[in-house]
This record gives structure tokens, C-alpha cells and sequence, in this order.
């Protein structure tokens, strides 16, 4: 049960971004540095979805990607 | 047009405040400003991430291997194509070679190493519509030699406050089949449901965070059907790779229970600061009613040193609990067991990776190149997973080494 509150604060913050999304206001023309390369999550998606199936072979902990994908990894 | 046009005024001041990362022509911003608007879609929890300006062809090939003699060699092709004004399909195709000798092979299988071939396609079409409104579908279909897998996703994605708010919502479905390659009647399914919600905030001209929720739940086959557990107080050694088992009184099948709920949630943010300089810091927290409970920190540091050059460096550390059923040596008899499993990976562990990237994007085409640009990356991770309380492997080191071209035209 000790993991419950780890959960419940993360979610917890989640709740205030979008109680507060529409405090923060940046306007388009405003975002150039937002537009960098360097400020992307993921700089490509292939590569993302290689390290995934690394990381679904290897740990149980790690998901992400967008919801069930091909369930495979090679590691049966 | 007039995000564009806003951003066509803005270049100049940008360039005084790096000059180094020049936005080299309009064809060029158009491409940066639908990146960052899919990056604001997705994150890591949305599929619609490809939408894209203009179509791409990436080809990339991946070795890993490790300590515990594994090689898998991985090469993936990947076409995004704009479909008329509205749809965008991204279509994938890879293939894992991989050899193994690793110590649950060396413990558990007949064959001192064994090869196996892994191959997947997936298809995905997403439909962007005015009013930041984006809808995806997908489907994949992986196989190997003993496993067979087809998924389908839907994805629905919508800008709130002028863009500066994101909200996706995702959901699949996963019909997997478990094969034994020595045991041609051996079949069983396994079902999965996922779904996943996440919003991303611009918070300044220099921040944006992200968040998210993922669930899954299974039904059906969720074990190896090659690794067995012994039970009783033995005694484990490992004599020139030759495992030796002194006092076993029973072996069995691993038995995992039949359903599986998980959760995870993140929060994240890329800040932008210096000149040319970002940091992506990351945490998420996994928790399943097997007992699992895992907890991922991460941090990536980026820089654009010149025009096209991208560099990246990042670091990962991952902590692990046990499965509630798992032991690292079960030594009562087995019917004192409702569940048993020899799988480290659900033991406690603690894993360790790092590694550093770079892209080079050439600079614009050629009079009569059919490409618009041409890029190429590297990337090279090392890991390390400790594996607390498995009695057979203490730890395992990795190397990957990934090399990728990608044109866009």
C-alpha cells in the first residue's frame, strides 16, 4: 500500500494542470522556442518504439507509448 | 496560417538569441511547428505522434547485447505519407534476430542457446481535422515462433485555450496466442484491455509539461511455458556454465494468476533555457495487483549546437518490488503455493541506463533531389539491472547501439 500515495500524488497533480489549463496563456506567435527541435518528448518515434520493446522485455514498471501494443518481445 | 505567419515575425529575434540554430526556411519551420503540435498532442502516451507536414522514410538498425549472452540484431523501416488534406498513414516493419543463451535458457531449456525471429507490422491513419481535433486508428501484428499477437488502438486527441492545452484519450484492445516451439498442441490466448488519458500545458514561452494515466488489464496466459520452478532448500552452483541443482524435491511449471490490472501515471515537462539548451525531466509510477510496484526517475539534457546537429544525453534509474507471490526460493512443497514463478523480472531489481544521441539533419535538397532533406542519428545506451534476490543472476550489463537515416520528401 505504500506505492498508493505515490499514485494518488502524481494523479493528484494531473488534476491541477487541467483545473489550470486555461490559466497559463501563450500566444502562437510566442511559442518559437516551444517549436525547437530539442524541446520534443520524443525526438523519433521509431526509436521510442525500440526502446519499448527493450523495456517490455526487461521491466515490468515501464509503460507508455500509448495504450496495448503488439505484446511480443522475443523474450518468451 | 497565422501561427505561421507569427512565427515568420518572431525568427529574427530568435536568431539574436541563437545564432547557431537559425530556422533555415519556411518549409523548415512548417515541419518544426507541426512537430511540436503533435509532441503537445501526444507525449509518450498518445499513438497520434506522426502526424506529420510532409512524408518520411526512416530506416534504422539496432544491436543489443548483454552480459547474459543475448544478441538481438533489429532492423526497422518506418514510411509516414500524408493522405489527401485530412489523414496521415505511418506503416512500420521490423524484424528481431535474436540468439540467447542466457541463464534462463541455460536453467530452464533443453538447448544450451537457442534463435528465435520476431517480426511486426503495424499501420496507423489518423485524421486531422480543424479545431485541433485529431482521430487515429491502429493495428499491429507481431509473430514469432512461439507467439502471436494482433492489437488494435483508437486514439482521439483536442487543443483547448488556443492550443495551449492538449487533452488525448487512447484505448486498445490485444489478442495475444502463446505457443511452446517443442509442443505443437500447446495454446493458450491472452486478452488485453488498455486505456490511457494524458494532457500536455504550455506553461510559458519556455515550458511545457506533460502527464498522463495508463491502465491494462489481462486475462489469460501471462507465464513462460518453458521456465519451471524447483522447490525445496537446494543448493544452486554454476560449474563452467553448467547449472547444478543439489536438493530440489519437486519441479513445476511457473503459475501466474490469470488477470492482471495495472496502472501507471507520469508527470513530465521539457524547459528550454541558455541559449540553445533544454531539460526533459521525467517520473512515473507503476503499481499491478500482482504486487508490483515500480517507481522510474529520468532526465534528459538536449542542445542544438549548430544548424541541423541535435545532441542528447539522458540517464534512467528504475526500482522494482516483487511480485507478491514471488520468492526467491520456494521451499515448502508446491501445493503450499497458489502462484510460484521463476521470472526475475518480477523480483526486486534496480536498473541503471544512460546514453547519449545525435542527429544531423543535411542541409536543404539539391536542384532535382527528390528528397526535401536527409538526415542520419546514433545512439549509443549502456544499462545495468541488479537483480536483488535472484538466486541465479545477480546483475546484467548492456550495450545498444542504434544507427538510423531518415529522409523527408
Amino acid at each position: 500500500m505504500t506505492r498508493m500515495p505515490a499514485i494518488v500524488g502524481i494523479l493528484s497533480a494531473l488534476a491541477v494542470l487541467i483545473v489550470c489549463g486555461g490559466c497559463a496563456h501563450v500566444a502562437f506567435n510566442e511559442r518559437e522556442l516551444l517549436a525547437k527541435r530539442i524541446m520534443m518528448f520524443d525526438l523519433d518515434d521509431r526509436e521510442a518504439a525500440l526502446q519499448r520493446v527493450i523495456d517490455k522485455a526487461q521491466y515490468e514498471g515501464v509503460m507508455g507509448g500509448g495504450t496495448l501494443e503488439g505484446s511480443g518481445c522475443g523474450c518468451n | 496560417m497565422a501561427i505561421l505567419a507569427g512565427t515568420d515575425r518572431l525568427s529574427g529575434h530568435v536568431r539574436k538569441l541563437c545564432p547557431s540554430t537559425t530556422v533555415r526556411h519556411r518549409g523548415a519551420r512548417r515541419v518544426a511547428f507541426a512537430a511540436i503540435v503533435a509532441c503537445l498532442v501526444c507525449g509518450r502516451t498518445s499513438a497520434i505522434d506522426s502526424a506529420r507536414a510532409e512524408d518520411r522514410v526512416v530506416v534504422k538498425t539496432e544491436t543489443y547485447t548483454d552480459s547474459d549472452h543475448t544478441t538481438v540484431v533489429r532492423p526497422v523501416v518506418g514510411v509516414a505519407k500524408d493522405l489527401g488534406k485530412w489523414f496521415v498513414l505511418d506503416a512500420a516493419y521490423s524484424v528481431d534476430a535474436i540468439t540467447t543463451a542466457s541463464i534462463d535458457v541455460v536453467t530452464h531449456a533443453t538447448t544450451p542457446e537457442f534463435t528465435d525471429r520476431r517480426e511486426e507490422a503495424n499501420a496507423k491513419v489518423t485524421f486531422r481535422g480543424g479545431s485541433g481535433l485529431a482521430l487515429g486508428g491502429s493495428v499491429s501484428y507481431s509473430t514469432e515462433a512461439d507467439y502471436e499477437s494482433r492489437a488494435v488502438s483508437f486514439q482521439a486527441s483536442r487543443d483547448l485555450f488556443d492550443r495551449n492545452t492538449t487533452l488525448n484519450v487512447d484505448v486498445g484492445h490485444v489478442h495475444d496466442t502463446v505457443r511452446h516451439v517443442t509442443d505443437n498442441v500447446f495454446s493458450e490466448p491472452l486478452e488485453g484491455l488498455g486505456y490511457a488519458f494524458g494532457i500536455a500545458q504550455v506553461v510559458s514561452r519556455r515550458l511545457v509539461v506533460r502527464g498522463g494515466y495508463e491502465g491494462a488489464s489481462f486475462d489469460g496466459f501471462q507465464q513462460s511455458p518453458y521456465r519451471a520452478v524447483r522447490f525445496g532448500p537446494y543448493k544452486f552452483t554454476l560449474q563452467n556454465g553448467v547449472p547444478r541443482f543439489d536438493g530440489v524435491t519437486a519441479t513445476r511449471r511457473e503459475r501466474h494468476p490469470d488477470t492482471r490490472l495495472r496502472h501507471s501515471v507520469f508527470v513530465g515537462a521539457a524547459w528550454h533555457f541558455g541559449r540553445c539548451y533544454s531539460l526533459q525531466p521525467k517520473v512515473q509510477v507503476y503499481s499491478d495487483d500482482w504486487g508490483v510496484a515500480s517507481q522510474t526517475a529520468e532526465i534528459a539534457w538536449l542542445v542544438e549546437p549548430r544548424e541541423g546537429l541535435v545532441l542528447r544525453a539522458h540517464y534512467r534509474f528504475y526500482r522494482q518490488t516483487a511480485a507478491d507471490f514471488w520468492e526467491m526460493q520456494y521451499v515448502s512443497a508446491p501445493e503450499s503455493y497458489p502462484f510460484y514463478s521463476a521470472d526475475k523480472r518480477l523480483g526486486r531489481l534496480n536498473g541503471h541506463l544512460a546514453g547519449v544521441r545525435a542527429e544531423y539533419m543535411f542541409a536543404g535538397p539539391r536542384p532535382g533531389s527528390p528528397f526535401a532533406r536527409i538526415g542520419v542519428d546514433a545512439k549509443v545506451d549502456v544499462s545495468r539491472n541488479e537483480y536483488l534476490d535472484y538466486l541465479f543472476l545477480d546483475d546484467r550489463q548492456a550495450l545498444v547501439v542504434q544507427l538510423g537515416l531518415f529522409t523527408e520528401m
